[in-house]
């Protein structure tokens, strides 16, 4: 990612309102508590952390985001795409998680499917780090918000019928997730993101995907 | 044991919603079903959303794909509610079958009472529900379930604090529907862009009180819907910001 988008991320976040990690952690654990208390089973709380996480990431989007920025750096064709997700992906971690993650991108189909990897920093604390039970996975909440500021910038772009993006969270600590054009064929860009990550839709499938942003962002996605 | 229950109502009056209520784990759509929709609630129960469309009932009614066990006709309880005489034959085909009146956040105590006497006209049993206080979706999951009746129509009805105290009970029950609500703030000096007629309705409603939830509630519509013309407005620069809000 170029020196100068960096600069500007710490000068963004330099003149923002700073809070302790262990104010957004306590705050993060009581919604989880919640959550848990409601849900019990661990697979049915992290589908539960990625839903509220879809809200969340499209609120954060709204405010953090202006859309004119999202024009000047948005480029449809799949280098240009790349380069957004670089940009954008660290942008959003840099400011909930605190720090520079490492961003990895690749095209997988010239037509329109870009695939992304957006790994933690080892060591680094951040509000997603908390003690949960056996079986929840914090990161979902993570990747939903990946998933639904994704799918607002796209709305702001107004590229929204063009391209849709899915997230999952990554066992080593971070998120994965694609960018992928709508005309595509649900099942070839399944294919694709397994190819890359063979559990990618084990919890959250493609269809569950669409349910809930449409539930919460009113975002039609095509089903598998 | 399996069971097939079917939802039928009128577009707008609270199909996808209450089953929402009623099964949160279902991966619920909030669109009008092209033809009618089929989702598996787990429990052997199987759950049919049927729009109010004279060639569906058509369809369903000369050709049905299952044997219905449970039958519920929607009806909104913030419009003049009644029962859709083209939906009720298929209702009626149900052994166990009820008139539900939705929104009953939202209904007046004349129109709950229209639409109790039009039950009992049609040989329904009736329940008044509100997806989005909880109100009354445990008794008509019980009924579903179990089969077991509701209360005498003359029964009293609780006094506003038993009826408070209770309200935690239910709300126990129900998924988290946005656990961080928020406020659009419309822009004290709005730039001159056109909006459209959808815009120009949320905008309207857009007071920097009512969060999104509360607004759709009083537009009638999903909180996905207004979410969806908020984001739009925003682009815009009609909102100049999202406040969160506790909303319970």
């Amino acid at each position: 990612m170029s020196e100068v988008y960096k600069i500007a991320f710490r000068l963004q976040k330099a003149f923002t309102p700073t809070v302790h990690v262990l104010v957004a952690k306590v705050l993060f654990t009581y919604m989880v508590t919640t959550v848990v208390r409601e849900r019990r089973d661990p697979r049915a709380v992290n589908a539960e952390l990625f839903r509220q996480g879809i809200w969340g990431g499209s609120l954060a989007l709204l405010n953090l985001a202006p859309a004119d920025t999202l024009r000047r750096l948005w480029k449809p064709e799949p280098s240009g795409v790349a380069k957004f997700i670089e940009v954008l992906g660290s942008a959003a971690w840099y400011i909930f998680a605190g720090h520079m993650p490492s961003v990895r991108t690749e095209v997988l189909d010239e037509r329109g499917v870009v695939w992304a990897e957006v790994e933690e920093a080892p060591g680094k604390d951040a509000f997603y780090k908390v003690e949960v039970p056996e079986g929840v996975n914090t990161l979902y909440f993570v990747a939903g918000a990946y998933e639904g500021a994704t799918q607002t910038a796209y709305r702001l772009l107004g590229v929204e019928g063009q391209w849709l993006s899915m997230w999952r969270p990554l066992d080593a600590g971070g998120i994965c997730g694609f960018y992928a054009r709508r005309d595509l064929n649900p099942r070839e860009v399944i294919e694709a993101a397994k190819r890359k990550r063979g559990s990618f839709f084990d919890l959250i499938s493609w269809n569950d995907s669409a349910s809930m942003l449409e539930e919460l962002l009113g975002v039609s996605i095509p089903r598998a | 044991m399996s069971k097939v229950l079917l939802v039928a109502g009128p577009k707008g009056s609270g199909k996808s919603t209450l089953i929402k209520a009623l099964f949160p784990e279902l991966p619920v759509r909030f669109t009008e079903p092209a033809i009618y929709r089929v989702y598996e609630a787990g429990q052997g129960v199987k759950v049919v959303e049927v729009p109010g469309r004279a060639d569906v009932v058509r369809l369903l009614l000369a050709a049905p794909p299952w044997k219905v066990s449970v039958g519920l006709l929607l009806a909104d309880g913030s419009q003049q509610p009644r029962a859709d005489p083209e939906l009720l034959p298929l209702v009626l085909a149900a052994p166990q079958r009820a008139l539900v009146l939705t929104k009953l956040d939202l209904a007046s105590p004349e129109a709950i009472e229209r639409a109790r006497a039009e039950a009992q006209k049609v040989d329904l049993d009736f329940f008044t529900v509100s997806a989005t206080t909880g109100q009354g979706v445990p008794e008509l999951l019980q009924w579903i379930m179990t089969g077991a009746r509701p209360k005498p129509l003359e029964a009293p009805q609780p006094e506003a604090e038993e009826r408070k105290a209770l309200q935690p009970k239910v709300e126990e029950r129900r998924a988290p529907v946005l656990l961080a609500d928020v406020v659009p703030v419309p822009s004290p000096r709005p730039p001159r862009a056109a909006l459209s007629p959808e815009e120009e309705v949320v905008l309207k409603a857009c007071d920097g009180r009512k969060s999104i939830a509360e607004i759709a509630m009083e537009l009638g519509t999903s909180p996905a819907a207004v979410k969806g013309v908020v984001d739009k407005l925003f682009s815009k620069g009609f909102i100049k910001e999202l406040k969160p809000k506790v909303v319970v």
